[in-house]
């Protein structure tokens, strides 16, 4: 009776070995709380980042850095500007790679 | 694309601009808002959570890597010295020091990893990964081990280990290693430096898909921490019925070691838990995304996950040294390697009592029987 608790025990400690959520091993969180600016004016536009899902976050990001220290924002992805933004950032990256 | 996930793709300058400005007339911006354009969702900072980190983790890592070394090395070097006259208990114990010694071992290199970044290579990322993971749950086994073998022998009056022959603590120790080694394969195979682009520097991570993840934790809550505490609080639980109605003058004091060792173990990793409850809460969207609650959360994750460590340091406290014997073995070494023409005074002094063990728990499971 005892073994075969002990042995329960230990099967399950081994699946829970596969999710360590210790601080030594985190992932940077979704930076982006909610569904994000529609657009944002093209004008105003310092810097563009494209971020990836990674281990920690399952969505694209798109992150506009605004001119005149008017601060980040968050760019909903599905908007339409941020579809063309992809779209474009992507081809330059490819293009970049391509040519070294 | 593949080469392109978990990538930061960047546009600076005049580039943007550049490159929208054919589209911009494209934009549907009729009937949005103005808030569309201005001060709609900036992207959670950072920094709050990053700079604690970067200050504490390497100053609370610094410090438990020498107490635990410190004071796991003085538990090792002194049931060492006795090898002949181990009990079982001891035996579970000297295994306890040597996992608990192994995981601090790595603290140093989580502290640059905190300060800095990951700079040692997908490599020592497995494998301090894989040997903090093998001791952090040869830990929890071995208190098991202890907390059940103790139960046997008192509860059941069952001397699994004590009359047996001592082949058998080895073949228990030999297993708890084995199964902890086959606990550490996912760090092996899923751990590595890592780019994170949010995080903005190299990580070692867990090369995880994401579904699942939040599963995986809940077990990690129920299995790691709650079962192992029910454990240990069942058989601590019935050794204390059996002491109650005993007699002799040490039962207070078995007591009282009963009742500390098991909350020890709980008051070090139930807040770290309850976070990481939290945590698991605002993951699966019940708990509403909020940038303070999150890095209120990570601050809160470091400092109690600090306190779980603690518990590394605090083994040898509890279990050895609250001993009389252990403490008068320790002075003996130590006056052995001070003075060594003196040896052979002091080696009398313990031999007297060779026939019992060194810990005080053992003991004291014993008396008021």
């Amino acid at each position: 009776m005892n073994v075969k608790g002990m042995a329960i025990v230990l099967a399950v400690i081994f699946c829970a070995t596969i999710a360590q959520g210790f601080p030594m091993f985190k992932g940077g969180r979704c930076l982006c709380i909610g569904p994000g600016a529609k657009a944002v004016k093209v004008a105003d536009i310092e810097k563009i980042s494209v971020i990836y899902p990674s281990n920690n976050c399952d969505k694209v990001e798109v992150i506009i850095t605004l001119k005149a220290h008017k601060g980040q924002r968050c760019l909903n992805p599905r908007s339409k500007q941020a579809n063309i933004i992809i779209k474009k950032v992507e081809r330059r990256n490819f293009l970049k790679h391509q040519n070294i | 694309l593949p080469p392109q996930i978990s990538e930061r793709l960047e546009l600076l300058g005049s580039d943007p601009a550049y490159l929208l400005e054919n589209y911009s007339s494209s934009f549907d911006y009729g009937g949005e808002n103005e808030s569309d354009f201005c001060c709609d969702s900036p992207p959670c900072p950072q920094d709050v959570s990053l700079n604690f980190d970067q200050a504490f983790l390497p100053a609370l890592y610094g410090l438990l890597f020498v107490l635990g070394l410190l004071g796991n090395g003085a538990v090792v070097a002194v049931l060492l010295s006795q090898r002949a006259a181990l009990s079982s208990t001891d035996t579970f114990l000297l295994h306890l020091a040597v996992a608990d010694a192994l995981l601090v071992l790595t603290l140093p290199l989580w502290a640059v990893d905190a300060a800095i970044q990951w700079v040692f290579g997908s490599g020592l990322c497995k494998v301090a990964g894989a040997l903090f993971n093998i001791n952090f749950y040869a830990g929890a086994l071995l208190l098991a081990c202890i907390s059940f073998d103790r139960y046997l022998s008192i509860v059941h009056a069952t001397q699994l280990y004590r009359r047996g022959p001592p082949a058998r603590v080895t073949l228990t120790c030999v297993a708890v290693w084995g199964q902890c080694l086959f606990f550490a394969l996912p760090d092996f195979i899923f751990l590595s430096a890592h780019r994170d682009a949010r995080l903005n520097a190299t990580h070692c991570q867990y090369n995880f898909p994401q579904v699942g993840r939040t599963a995986l934790r809940l077990l990690q809550l129920v299995a790691g921490f709650l079962l192992p505490l029910m454990v240990m609080a069942y058989c601590y639980a019935r050794i204390l019925a059996v002491l109650l109605v005993s007699r002799g003058q040490r039962r207070l004091r078995a007591m009282r070691l009963v009742v500390v060792v098991v909350v020890a173990f709980a008051l070090c990793w139930t807040p770290y838990h309850l976070v990481v409850m939290v945590d698991i809460l605002m993951d699966m969207g019940a708990l509403a995304r909020n940038c303070d609650r999150e890095s209120h959360v990570d601050v809160a994750k470091s400092v109690t996950s600090g306190l779980g460590y603690m518990h590394c340091c605090l083994n040898p406290l509890l279990y050895a040294f609250v001993g009389v014997k252990f403490r008068e073995r320790m002075w003996t070494l130590l006056l052995r390697l001070g003075c060594p023409g003196q040896s052979g005074h002091q080696r009398q002094l313990p031999s007297s009592r060779r026939d019992s063990s060194w810990s005080e728990t053992t003991e004291a499971s014993y008396s008021g029987l």
